[in-house]
């Protein structure tokens, strides 16, 4: 079942009856906001699924429009790990990692290693300007890691 | 008045305000154009070294700032689909959509004329009105707030431009995300899933640039065609002459865009994000051709912008005459003239008369100095933009939004709530649901619940609930705005606008 619709009403029940539960040990107008909203977004849900066995033109989701969705779910991946590992490594020394390795990645065409050193003495340069201009300037202290 | 008008001019015209004044609104616009860094927090960086200043030397810098940056969000919200403030949200819908057909350049010459126009407008209105429409501000209530939040989430139906259920369905899930954390009223800890960093709620910023920021640089991405240009950069001769031509016959869009800034922004609570998109449904709603809006229209860039500008002065209003701040970095300013010893009120008007007149004719000034600040720097920023290759642009935007949302509260926990929301935006996008209405959820929904809950017990205390919300002069007002802004799509498909408003579904 790819069908965009339906996926989104399983998605949304799902969210719908987590919250109702959570909802159950609030205080009386510690609830109330919440629950109007579920019951009305549970019923929105329940007509976008009614809907989709009706409609003609039917959104299939992750599906054709000739994308390499591979590379996109490793993007993905590497934000994630970019995000989780600043603590370690430190701001700077990882968005010079991540923005470099992603340079790579999606340039296909240019891969030798001068271009390569090119991509990372430039990444270098503007993450070090960025990084001086908002934390001497702005005084914005960026986490710092093992190595800076 | 008069007097304090001439001293104020005489004073203002000094080498240093001046100075302050084109520092201010040029250090605004750049922090404006970069995601996540907003207009209170640049303010509130500064407040600490305004108070080694003079009153009129710091109060200038802070203005030009606030309106600098709330115009330089419109540069990140048409080359790279990022509002720079939450104020450009609105800017982005035909903004980006005119600069990935080329006319970027054109879209920013739009934003900046309009964003001229609408701060001087709104200037007038702060320079002339203060006294009267601050009182009307004043009475606004609960009840007035919930019906104000439900009359905004009627722009669903404008921000929905595929299908208007899905823009519900998103609507909905921006206000049951917007209930995370602790309740206010009775302090419920609600769906923190025992994490103390959702205690405070969910970010607005940071899930902002996620939303919108993240589906577009994977969007970049997903193209194949990874050349050297992300969007064509057109060179087109005689842009701004043919922009101000095109505004010249739309004198209606940008009036109406500035007084709906300017109201929104006496209002407390509402912010400049507020008031571009209520005028900007407004433009959708009173347009001939409301089907062109979203795939590019100078309209759009010109009533978001407009308004979001007026709001600044707006703002200003309530702040200055009863010390109730109508916006965030209003409420900077407000720290700022108490740090200098100045109390709103009417002394800000008497005894501290000159130096709060110059401040406010430095808003003119600061309003003039944009036109060529944008109108330079547009096409300069617009070339640099498009032409970068994605391979490093997606990448440097990543970069942007981490520092963005990092930024606001110096706290990691903002970069994953905005690569969260960045993937909910996303796969939101390939299922259908556009970012535009889960962000007006949760931009409402805390004023629309503080407004209903309170309003609720109010009318219990006066013992008539249904009295509470519906017999005050105001509230009739906003529930009658409402089904008309609700019901006027299904009119408009029944009078006259079926074809068009059918190719627009």
């Amino acid at each position: 079942m790819r069908n965009a619709d339906r996926i989104s009403f399983l998605i949304i029940a799902g969210i719908c009856v987590y919250f109702w539960f959570e909802s159950l040990s609030f205080t009386r107008f510690g609830y109330l906001f919440p629950r109007v909203i579920i019951s009305i977004l549970g019923f929105l849900a329940i007509l976008l699924f009614a809907l989709s066995f009706f409609k003609k033109e039917k959104i299939r989701i992750f599906e054709g429009d000739n994308i390499s969705y591979p590379v996109i779910l490793l993007c993905i991946l590497l934000v994630i790990a970019w995000a989780f590992l600043i603590k370690l490594l430190g701001f700077a020394v990882t968005s010079v990692l991540f923005i470099s390795v992603m340079n790579v990645l999606l340039d296909k065409k240019n891969r030798s290693i001068r271009a390569i050193t090119i991509k990372v003495v430039t990444t270098g340069v503007f993450v070090g300007a960025f990084y001086l201009f908002f934390s001497k300037l702005l005084l914005v202290s960026f986490p710092r890691g093992v190595l800076f | 008045m008069g007097s304090f008008f001439l001293k104020a001019l005489g004073s203002l015209f000094t080498p240093m305000n001046i100075l302050f004044v084109v520092l201010g609104t040029g250090s605004g616009i750049v922090v404006g154009a970069l995601p996540g860094l907003t207009a209170t927090m640049a303010i509130a960086l500064l407040v600490p070294f305004t108070f080694a200043m003079s009153p009129i030397h710091g109060l200038v810098l802070l203005g030009g700032i606030y309106c600098g940056a709330i115009f330089g969000g419109s540069f990140s919200a048409i080359l790279i689909n990022t509002p720079g403030t939450p104020s450009a949200i609105a800017t982005t819908f035909d903004g980006y959509a005119m600069a990935k057909k080329g006319d970027s350049y054109k879209a920013i010459v739009t934003a900046t004329i309009a964003s001229v126009i609408g701060g001087l407008i709104g200037v007038l209105f702060l320079l002339f009105l203060s006294p009267p429409l601050s009182k009307a501000s004043l009475k606004f209530g609960p009840p007035e707030f919930f019906w104000l939040t439900v009359f905004g989430l009627t722009i669903i139906a404008t921000l929905a431009s595929k299908s208007i259920l899905k823009g519900l369905i998103g609507g909905a899930f921006g206000l049951l995300v917007s209930s995370i954390g602790i309740a206010p009223i009775e302090g419920s800890v609600r769906f923190t899933f025992g994490s103390v960093s959702l205690q405070g709620g969910v970010g607005l910023i940071p899930a902002l640039i996620g939303i919108f920021c993240i589906p577009e640089v994977i969007g970049m991405i997903e193209k194949k065609d990874t050349h050297y240009s992300v969007i064509p950069y057109r060179t087109q001769k005689k842009v701004v002459m043919n922009v101000v031509l095109k505004l010249l016959k739309r004198p209606v869009l940008i009036i109406r865009s500035a007084i709906i800034g300017t109201i929104v922004g006496i209002i407390p609570g509402a912010g400049g994000n507020i008031a571009s998109m209520v005028s900007y449904n407004e433009a959708v709603r009173a347009s001939r051709y409301p089907e062109k809006f979203g795939r590019g229209i100078i309209d759009g860039v010109a009533a978001s912008e407009a308004s979001n500008n007026a709001e600044v002065s707006g703002s200003m209003i309530p702040l200055l005459t009863l010390g109730i701040p109508g916006a965030p970095p209003a409420a900077v300013l407000l720290g700022a003239l108490l740090l200098q010893g100045m109390r709103p009120g009417v002394d800000l008007f008497t005894i501290h008369g000159h130096v709060t007149y110059t401040f406010i004719l430095s808003l003119i000034l600061s309003n003039i100095l944009m036109l060529p600040m944008g109108i330079y720097s547009g096409k300069l920023v617009s070339r640099m933009i498009t032409n970068i290759p994605i391979p490093f642009l997606a990448p440097f935007i990543l970069f942007l939004t981490f520092i963005g949302s990092y930024s606001i509260e110096r706290n990691m926990f903002d970069v994953y709530t905005m690569i969260f929301f960045g993937l909910v935006g996303y796969i939101g996008r390939k299922a259908g649901f556009g970012p535009g209405p889960i962000v007006l959820g949760l931009i409402l929904g805390n004023i629309c619940e503080q407004g209903l809950v309170q309003s609720i017990l109010m009318g219990k205390a006066s013992g008539s609930l249904l009295g509470m919300f519906f017999t005050r002069p105001i509230s009739i007002i906003l529930i009658i705005l409402t089904v008309v802004s609700a019901g006027w799509p299904v009119i408009r498909k029944y009078t006259g606008g079926r074809k068009k408003y059918a190719k627009r579904r």
